[in-house]
C-alpha cells in the first residue's frame, strides 16, 4: 500500500511538472511570434565576391552552359518521366551501435566513382576543347598522374620505352568501342612518345595536335598497332549507369 | 498550488496523461546543428551549449547539416581538419552524428561552390575512421531504435551548387545520380510504416534568408521539383542548414503539409534575410547569434526546441513546439 501511495505520489509530482512546462512552452511560443513578427529584412546587398566569380565561371564556359541548359538532365524538367529510366538502386540494411537501423542504396562510392569519371571523360572527349580539358585538368589540382590513376591507366616501361596501360576502368569503358582492350599499353599519341610528353602542356599541345581524333599506337600483346579515338563527338551515348 | 477552474483541471488530468504515458512510451532525443565546421571559438561555444542542453535533456544523437569542413572541404580522409573541425570540437558529446554534404564539402575552384561532388567520397569514406561521425553514403536513411521516426539524409548538392557540374553529366543537377537517389528516397519512405518522417539535408527548400534569392546557373528548378516529388507532403519536416540563422517556417502550398526547419548557425552567425522575405515564420533568429535545436519525438508527439548562443557563450531557450500527430 505504501508503494502505491509512493507511485502515485511521483506521478502527480510528474503531472505537476509537466503542465508547468507546458504553461512555460506556451509562454514561450507566443514570445517567439511576436520577436519574428517585429524581424526586418536587411537592406539590399551588394553583389558578393561568390556572385561575380560564378558570373567569370558562365562568361568562361557560355558556350558549354548554353548547350547544358537546353539538356533536362540539367536545367530540370519532366522528372517525373525521367525518373521512370532509372531503377532504384537496391538497400543494404545494418544495425549500427545504439539500435539505429541504417538502411543505405547499394551503391558503393567506388562505383559512384567510376561512373562519374566515365561520364565526365565522354563528355570531354565529346566536347574536346581546350577549356573542357583544362576544367576536368581543374578537378585533380594539375596533377596528371592522380587523373591517369582515375581513369584507370597505369605506366609501364618495357626495355626503356614508357606507356600507359589500360586496367579496368572508365578509360576502357569509353574507349572500348574504338578498339582499345585491357592490358594495352598506349605507346604514342598523335605520334609522340610517351616519354617525350613530361607535363600537361605538352600533352595538351599532342592532344590538339589533331582535329578530328586522338591516334594512339598500342602494344597488344607484342604487337604494336593503331587505334582512333574520334572526338567529334561522344563515343558513348547516353548515361553510364553503374 | 490549487487548481479551481474546470479547464485548469482538464489540463491537469491531460497532463497526467501525458506523463504517464512518456513512461510507457520510448522516444528519441537528438540535435540539430549545420555550418559547423570552422573549428573557432563559436563552434566551441555551441558545442559546450549542446553539452549543457544534453546535460539536461535526451541527446541519442545529432543531424549534421552540413558544411561540416570549411571553406574547401577536406583533401583526404587523414586531413587533421576532421580533427580540428569536428572530433575535438565535440570530444565531450557522446553520441553518433548523422552527417550530410553542404557546398562547402564539395568545393572545387571557390569555396563553397559546390563544384566537385566528388570530394564528398572523403567524407562517406571517414566513416570508417570515426567512432562518431556517420555518413554511410552521400544519401541513406535511419529509423530509431523503438521505431518513431524515419530520418532521410540526402544530397542536395548537384542542383544546388553555385557552380554545377557541367563538365560532368552524371552528376548534372537532374542527371542520373539525382534521378538514382530520387527513386531510392521514393522507395524508402514508400515501405516504411514510422510514424515521423524528417528528412535532413543541406540546403533548404524554403528559406527567408538570402540563400533563396541565390542566381543559380541552373536556376532554382531542379532542386525544388526533386523536393517536390520526393519529400513534400511525404516527410513530416525538412531540416537543412545553408542560412547561418534558425528558422522555422509554416508549410507551404507547393510543399504539402511539410515543415521547414534551418539551423545553419553551429559555428557561423552571418545569415540575413533575403528582400521582401515572404515565407510565413513560426519563429526564427536572424540576430547574429549562434544556436541549433533539440528535437524531441515519440509516436504522437514531436517538441522542437530552439538554443541561441550569445559571443559570451550563454545559451538562451528561445523558442519551443509541440508538433502532433
Amino acid at each position: 500500500m505504501r508503494k502505491l501511495i509512493g507511485v502515485t505520489a511521483i506521478i502527480i509530482v510528474i503531472g505537476i511538472v509537466a503542465y508547468v512546462v507546458h504553461i512555460n512552452n506556451a509562454a514561450l511560443i507566443t514570445e517567439g511570434s511576436e520577436q519574428s513578427a517585429t524581424s526586418a529584412p536587411t537592406s539590399e546587398s551588394p553583389l558578393s565576391k561568390k556572385e561575380e566569380q560564378v558570373r567569370d565561371f558562365e562568361q568562361k564556359y557560355a558556350k558549354q552552359l548554353s548547350v547544358a541548359k537546353k539538356d533536362v538532365a540539367f536545367s530540370g524538367g519532366e522528372f517525373g518521366k525521367a525518373a521512370d529510366n532509372v531503377k532504384a538502386p537496391g538497400t543494404l540494411m545494418k544495425v549500427i551501435d545504439g539500435g539505429f537501423v541504417v538502411r543505405t542504396p547499394d551503391i558503393s562510392e567506388d562505383e559512384i566513382r567510376a561512373a562519374a569519371v566515365t561520364e565526365r571523360l565522354e563528355y570531354t572527349l565529346g566536347n574536346l576543347e581546350p577549356q573542357v580539358l583544362d576544367a576536368m585538368m581543374a578537378e585533380y589540382l594539375g596533377n596528371p598522374e592522380a587523373m591517369l590513376s582515375d581513369i584507370g591507366l597505369v605506366k609501364r616501361c618495357y626495355a626503356g620505352a614508357c606507356g600507359y596501360q589500360v586496367q579496368d576502368g572508365p578509360f576502357l569503358q569509353t574507349v572500348a568501342q574504338a578498339g582499345v582492350q585491357q592490358n594495352d599499353t598506349i605507346l604514342t599519341i598523335n605520334n609522340v612518345s610517351i616519354s617525350d610528353i613530361s607535363d600537361y602542356s605538352s600533352f595538351k599541345a599532342v592532344v590538339f595536335s589533331n582535329a578530328d581524333a586522338i591516334q594512339m599506337s598500342v602494344n597488344r600483346a607484342g604487337d604494336v598497332m593503331t587505334v582512333d579515338i574520334p572526338v567529334s563527338e561522344a563515343p558513348v551515348s547516353g548515361i553510364v549507369l553503374p | 498550488m490549487k487548481i479551481t477552474t474546470i479547464k485548469g483541471r482538464l489540463a491537469f488530468a491531460a497532463s497526467l496523461l501525458i506523463s504517464w504515458s512518456s513512461v510507457l512510451v520510448a522516444d528519441t532525443g537528438f540535435i540539430l546543428l549545420g555550418d559547423s565546421g570552422t573549428g573557432k571559438d563559436p563552434q566551441y561555444k555551441v558545442a559546450e551549449s549542446i553539452k549543457q542542453t544534453c546535460a539536461m535533456n535526451q541527446c541519442d544523437f545529432a543531424l549534421g547539416l552540413g558544411d561540416n569542413i570549411y571553406e574547401v572541404g577536406p583533401w583526404s580522409t587523414k586531413d587533421s581538419q576532421f580533427n580540428t573541425k569536428f572530433e575535438t570540437p565535440y570530444k565531450d558529446l557522446d553520441f553518433p552524428f548523422f552527417m550530410v554534404l553542404g557546398n562547402h564539402d564539395n568545393s572545387l575552384l571557390i569555396p563553397g561552390d559546390g563544384g566537385l561532388n566528388l570530394r564528398g567520397y572523403l567524407e562517406v569514406k571517414y566513416t570508417k575512421l570515426s567512432e562518431k561521425w556517420k555518413m554511410p553514403k552521400r544519401y541513406y536513411s535511419f529509423e530509431t531504435p523503438t521505431n518513431e521516426a524515419l530520418f532521410i539524409g540526402y544530397d542536395s548538392n548537384p542542383p544546388s551548387a553555385f557552380l554545377p557540374a557541367i563538365f560532368n553529366p552524371y552528376f548534372w543537377p537532374n542527371g542520373w545520380y539525382m534521378r538514382s537517389q530520387k527513386s531510392w528516397i521514393k522507395k524508402e519512405i514508400a515501405g516504411n510504416d514510422s510514424p515521423w518522417k524528417f528528412a535532413f539535408a543541406h540546403h533548404p527548400y524554403i528559406t527567408n534568408g538570402h540563400h533563396e534569392a541565390d542566381t543559380l546557373i541552373q536556376g532554382r528548378k531542379p532542386y525544388n521539383e526533386f523536393v517536390e516529388d520526393t519529400l513534400c507532403d511525404k516527410v513530416d519536416f525538412i531540416f537543412a542548414g545553408h542560412e547561418h540563422a534558425l528558422e522555422v517556417l509554416e508549410p507551404v502550398d507547393s510543399c504539402g503539409k511539410t515543415v521547414h526547419v534551418v539551423s545553419g548557425a553551429a559555428a557561423k552567425n552571418t545569415g540575413r534575410y533575403r528582400d521582401d522575405p515572404t515565407h510565413d515564420v513560426i519563429w526564427d533568429n536572424y540576430d547574429r547569434k549562434w544556436g541549433y535545436f533539440h528535437g524531441q519525438v515519440t509516436d504522437t508527439t514531436f517538441t522542437l526546441t530552439a538554443y541561441v548562443v550569445d559571443e559570451a557563450g550563454d545559451t538562451v531557450e528561445a523558442f519551443q513546439k509541440v508538433f502532433t500527430k
